[in-house]
């Protein structure tokens, strides 16, 4: 080797060597900084929404004595829940005896003679900013003590002014939607979920203390409540790691007395939310993980793959069981909402009517009746069409019976259960068998009874090219065209339907409608079943809002029923059963009801109606 | 040839060397635009300001209607579809006509110099046929045949499934004729891709625009020191923002002024009400049809921002409307 070649070599080295050095150290310079500034500013934040049932937080000592307590409460005919002496100083013990005698401090705790939840929240010495000129000018030479009263059931405080020398009440403001600081006893409370809350437990991956909390979020006087859902109590206690500059912010409902959501986030200034409410919560939370992204599920030998879509609910697609091909997609589309009503020649046509913000559509039937409702899209709860929107995640369960597993996904308005607000449940079964359900849930309320709902199940199973059959008289007929067809609703035939890989006839599934077999108190589809051949247009992709709510002789699919040849196909399967509600005592279906219980509280309760059709693979002996 | 080796492995070495500190200065850059740009955002320059006479005019066409009170124009869609004038005690009285239907709902409008009336489309309740179309629309209400046309259209303006907004908030400068009018159909979850655009009202064109702000609501300032600037409510956040209204349009620096205490408000309406006073109307805003078509009020919000001109900040209190 020359010389020149061995200095070059030399040169090369040496030099890539500190060139080298310099970027290594650029790098990890830059990136200490950034990974600096992003642990104090931007604390990547991730929110959790709960997992659990209301009951984990139901057997809570202090939940527990605290219900026992209210309920002790109203059977003895009282409303509001005093504050324990251990709160009060001597005087303010006078002032809540007074308050709790006097008629117009308690005129607001009853509701159609039942009493409501009232908790005394506060009682302290009064501040001048608080009074009236009268109060003002009294309590110059007068003790007087400012008590706060909170209304969980109508979301009002309540605020007097207590002469305690002359043991009179001068004063009593009431503020409807606005809520109080809360009881030292409601702290407690509040913290005691936090603790006890699984997921904060995950989440901290250690059992938590009462000395990890802080109370930052604890509100002002009069503030609005962190809760998206601001009819609601709630406060945000807060675990705090200063060492990682992060919190974990758990929102407590203590209306529900339940965890609402937990979010972590950092401490700096920049990412600490002034307002973490669930609603929104949950809105990053669905958006993130289920509306911009697929999810993958593989469980009992299924793989599904789902997503939330903008205005066709939850969509599963590429699903198969045990390395076979099931379903390519499968989705509701809609729920038509429909009411009967008399008077159809008196009925104006001629403005727009709107209730609940949805536009009604009317359409004149015979015998003096017409029909109105609307078309309900469900769908992610941020940049979509939809107005029944996204609750929670999409939900993983067991079967109630056992023998698989669901995918669940709960939709509501947000102002359900109140009149014409709707709940609906989009849910697939997947069963051990390799057998499946695609399942619509209505949990009411609605507008009142004679509601005629109609979901719209778009299914399109994965089988290659496809042929379908319906089972006439004692033979399977192979239908050659598009059609429409009123599916028994007798279950005299278990199996009136099935559709076929077109090469192997063995492959492919019975269709099962429901007549109330499922054990699940449904009182049948009365479906109509649309079989047409697939094209993209046609709801492969998110659908706009199909049909009219209330031509009964219609449920939009009609357009896609062309007499087009579905033999050897792709097929795509359209099955929309028809349900009427009950708001008949001791019947109801597809129905909600809030009623207040014997802790002065409201309670919800729901008997949801459940249509669907199972699909049950053909097996070689049947 | 073998002479030379060293003095090219040298070259290299140069070479490489220069790409490196060249890379690390390009980095360097970029933090020190985005340093700027903190700064911009915090460094607010308007000065006192107050109500000003609106050179808006009433619609020729009322005279026609012999309507001389008060008119309040009504897009709330209660007491008919598309846009209606009250009028007469309590605004009890209405003027409407069906042929005002014609292209869907309204968000927000503003009046001009001649008494016309330009309306800015809104998606309401659910989607029908043309819905998205009617969004890239501005349209107005002819002051002298009371004829509700299209006054222009944005073609780049594509509402959709994902977003079915698309214009959504209009000002009027009377100085200068102009219209600033924002856009926010193509926005997603993660990214604002709204428009501010700046449009000469006699030639229709667009003379200027900025890129990346979703405003939801628009208003026009003019300081003691005759700045002018352009308030925007976000839809994004529950701020409001400013821009300096130029000779050319508008200054594409954006000054944060405000948060609304309450982060899940978004400015819809602003107000100058009087001195150094603000008055914004808030409102949920997710995109979709469900807060925004509420139209009981109850999801609005109602606030009031006072400026204090020499601390360059504002002070907001909630208020009952």
């Amino acid at each position: 080797m020359s010389k020149e070649v061995k200095l070059s070599i030399a040169i090369l080295f040496v030099g890539m060597l500190v060139v080298g050095g310099y970027a290594y150290k650029r790098k990890t310079s830059s990136h200490t900084a950034v990974s600096q500034s992003s642990k104090s500013d931007r604390v990547e934040e991730k929110i959790i929404l709960p997992q659990y049932e209301d009951s984990t937080y139901a057997n809570i000592p202090q939940v527990k004595e605290y219900v026992e307590d209210l309920k002790h409460l109203i059977s003895k005919g009282k409303a509001v829940l005093p504050l324990d002496s251990s709160e009060l100083d001597d005087k303010a013990m006078v002032a809540q005896e007074i308050l709790l005698k006097n008629q117009e401090f308690l005129k607001d705790t009853k509701q159609d003679g039942k009493l409501l939840h009232n908790d005394m929240m506060r009682i302290l010495p009064a501040i001048i900013s608080a009074m009236d000129k009268n109060s003002a000018k009294i309590c110059q030479t007068h003790s007087c003590y400012e008590a706060e009263k909170y209304n969980f059931v109508t979301n009002t405080t309540t605020r007097a002014i207590v002469d305690v020398d002359d043991k009179k009440v001068l004063q009593i403001d009431r503020y409807s939607n606005r809520q109080p600081d809360i009881s030292l006893r409601l702290t407690h409370i509040a913290q005691a979920i936090a603790l006890n809350a699984p997921e904060v437990k995950k989440e901290l991956g250690f059992k938590p203390s009462r000395k990890d909390i802080t109370m930052a979020n604890v509100r002002g006087s009069m503030k609005e409540s962190p809760c998206e859902d601001t009819t609601h109590l709630c406060v945000a206690p807060t675990f705090a790691q200063h060492k990682e500059q992060q919190a974990l912010w758990a929102v407590v409902d203590l209306t529900q007395m339940r965890l609402a959501a937990a979010k972590w986030a950092g401490l700096g200034k920049t990412t600490t939310p002034a307002c973490i409410g669930e609603r929104s919560l949950q809105n990053r939370y669905i958006m993130k993980h289920f509306c911009q992204k697929d999810t993958i599920l593989d469980k009992n030998g299924w793989h599904i793959v789902y997503r939330l879509t903008g205005s066709d609910g939850l969509e599963i697609v590429d699903v198969s069981f045990k390395g076979k091909k099931v379903i390519k997609s499968a989705k509701i589309v809609d729920w038509h909402v429909a009411y009967k009503q008399k008077g159809a020649d008196e009925l104006d046509e001629t403005t727009t009517t709107y209730i609940e913000g949805r536009k009604v559509e009317f359409i004149k039937g015979n015998n003096n009746e017409f029909f109105f409702g609307y078309n309900d899209a469900m769908g992610c709860p941020l940049f979509s069409t939809s107005v029944v929107l996204a609750f929670n995640g999409p939900q993983v369960k067991p079967l109630p019976r056992g023998g698989g597993f669901m995918l669940t996904q709960d939709f509501r308005n947000p102002k359900w259960p109140m009149a014409c607000n709707y709940r609906y449940e989009n849910r697939f079964e997947f069963y051990d068998d390799g057998s499946f359900r695609v399942v619509g849930v209505n949990k009411g309320r609605g507008c009142g009874d004679n509601a005629l709902y109609r979901p719209v199940m778009r299914i399109d199973l994965d089988l290659g090219e496809e042929d379908f059959y319906s089972y006439e008289g004692n033979s399977w007929d192979k239908w050659s065209k598009e059609g429409i067809d009123r599916v028994p609703r007798d279950g005299k035939v278990e199996y009136p339907y099935k559709i076929v890989q077109a090469k192997n006839r063995q492959n492919g599934y019975f269709i099962e409608p429901n007549h109330g077999q499922f054990k699940d108190n449904s009182r049948g589809d009365n479906a109509t079943l649309y079989v047409s051949r697939f094209h993209t247009q046609e709801g492969a992709k998110d659908l706009l809002t199909l049909g009219s709510c209330c031509k009964l002789n219609s449920d939009g699919v009609e357009d896609y029923i062309n007499d087009e040849s579905i033999s050897e196909q792709n097929i795509v399967l359209w099955y929309v059963p028809r349900i009427i509600n009950d708001t008949r005592k001791g019947s109801e279906y597809c129905w909600a009801d809030t009623l207040i219980g014997d802790d002065g509280n409201l309670h919800i309760q729901v008997w949801p109606c459940t249509v669907g059709p199972k699909f049950v693979p053909i097996r070689g002996d049947r | 040839m073998k002479k030379l080796l060293p003095i090219i492995s040298l070259l290299l070495v140069v070479l490489a060397g220069v790409y490196v500190v060249n890379l690390d200065s390009e980095q360097k850059g970029d933090s020190v635009v985005e340093k700027a740009n903190k700064k911009i955002e915090k460094n607010i320059k308007l000065a006192s300001f107050d109500k000003r006479k609106s050179c808006a005019k009433r619609p020729k066409f009322l005279k026609s209607f012999k309507i001389k009170s008060a008119v309040m124009i009504d897009l709330s869609q209660r007491s008919a579809k598309g846009v209606s004038l009250l009028f007469g005690k309590d605004f009890r009285k209405f003027l409407h006509s069906p042929k005002w239907e014609r292209f869907g709902y309204f968000g927000t409008y503003t009046l001009d110099i001649d008494g016309n009336i330009y309306l800015v489309p809104m998606p309401f309740v659910s989607i029908e046929k043309d819905t998205f179309e009617y969004q890239k629309n501005l349209y107005i209400l002819d002051s002298s045949s009371a004829k509700l046309d299209i006054f222009m259209s944005f073609d780049d303006v594509n509402a959709s499934n994902s977003n079915p907004y698309g214009l959504s908030a209009i000002a009027y400068d009377c100085k200068s004729d102009r219209f600033y009018i924002s856009a926010i159909d193509s926005s997603t979850y993660d990214r604002a891709n709204g428009r501010i655009y700046v449009v000469d009202r006699k030639s229709k064109k667009v003379i200027d625009k900025i890129d990346g702000f979703d405003a939801l609501a628009l208003t026009i300032v003019e300081d003691e020191k005759g700045a002018r600037y352009l308030l925007a409510g976000s839809a994004r956040d529950d701020a409001l923002y400013s821009y300096e209204i130029t000779q050319d349009g508008l200054s594409q620096d954006r000054v944060k002024l405000l948060n609304v205490p309450t982060a899940t408000q978004h400015i819809r309406k602003i107000r100058v009400k009087s001195k150094d006073m603000l008055e914004l109307e808030t409102i949920e805003f997710s995109y979709s049809l469900v807060a925004s078509s509420d139209d009981s009020g109850k999801y609005r919000e109602h606030y009031l921002a006072k400026y204090n001109s020499l601390a360059k900040s504002f002070e907001v209190s909630k208020i009952q409307p």
